[in-house]
């Protein structure tokens, strides 16, 4: 609740403009266009509301007819479409994807190759259904592009520092001298 | 879980709100403050007056109503909020499947009761 001040006016004034910007704040992803239209309709709502007592409002008016407008983050229920019931769950594809990049990493000491592969498919399945997926899913699908990423790189390294020992000078024992047989008597 | 009816009423408002302002306007153009005092009588359709501006904005956006201004006897000009073709089309298609869907709950939820 805001701190009333001790003007009417401004106190009227303070609490329609903290509500709309709330609202605004609230609305920040929308549309601009529409968002203008929710507060001007608003704004409209509150001064007609107002204009109808006949009298200076007061600030327990102002709360009143917020009041009834409703708490500010109950406004985006019409606009979004329906939530499902309970707390948003991550698909089955997102948790395996998750999985499978988890995988990349410790696969990268076993087999390279494997982890490379198991890498870059958990990063293009999360890139590919990180577009369509909902919230709960999006951050799985984003930590699995992460992971799947970090094994792929590690499994580069892994397999270029191999190539890089193998390709190293090899040390060649120096050829020991057989004495030469000695002619016998 | 277990929903709340609060949470059941706001998920099929979702649903019907739209086509009841709809039908507000049928009457006639209406503006914001007329349109949630006519809503709200009906207080298990409408939770809150706040609700009808992002959903007026929604209508308008998908061409179902169109807005102009018109002179108040007291203050400024209003905004007032009209009906086009689509929004009246949209309208008799709700209303065409409106009483079956109705019934067909009822029954059900009747039967199960």
């Amino acid at each position: 609740m805001m701190r009333r001040s001790s003007n009417p006016q401004v106190a009227v004034d303070g609490l329609i403009d903290a509500y709309l910007a709330d609202v605004e704040i609230d609305f920040a992803d929308v549309d601009p266009r529409e968002r203008a239209a929710v507060l001007a309709g608003l704004r409209e709502h509150i001064d007609d509301a107002l204009r109808g007592l006949a009298r200076a409002p007061s600030p327990a008016d102002v709360e009143r007819v917020l009041a009834e407008l409703g708490p500010v983050a109950s406004l985006r229920a019409a606009v979004e479409p329906s939530a499902p019931a309970g707390p948003a769950r991550p698909t089955p594809v997102a948790i395996a994807t998750l999985l499978l990049a988890v995988l990349s990493v410790p696969l990268v000491v076993v087999n390279a190759a494997v982890a490379a592969v198991v890498g870059l498919l958990a990063v293009t399945i999360a890139l590919v259904a990180l577009r369509g997926a909902d919230a709960a899913s999006r951050g799985l699908f984003k930590l699995a592009a992460g992971i799947g990423g970090m094994g792929l790189l590690l499994a580069l390294l892994y397999a270029l520092t191999l190539l890089g020992s193998s390709a190293g000078p090899v040390d060649v024992e120096p050829p020991t001298q057989v004495p030469e047989p000695t002619a016998g008597p | 879980m277990v929903l709340t009816g609060e949470a059941i009423l706001t998920q099929m408002r979702k649903g019907v709100l739209e086509f009841c302002v709809l039908a507000h306007l049928q009457n006639r153009p209406s503006y914001g403050l007329e349109i949630a005092s006519s809503m709200a009588r009906h207080r298990h359709l409408f939770a809150s007056a706040g609700t009808l501006y992002p959903l007026l904005a929604r209508l308008r956006r998908q061409g179902w109503v169109e807005t102009t201004w018109r002179q108040s006897p007291s203050g400024p000009p209003r905004r007032y909020y009209t009906l086009t073709p689509d929004g009246i089309a949209s309208l008799d298609a709700f209303s065409a499947v409106w009483p079956e869907f109705r019934r067909g709950v009822q029954t059900v939820v009747e039967e199960v009761a």
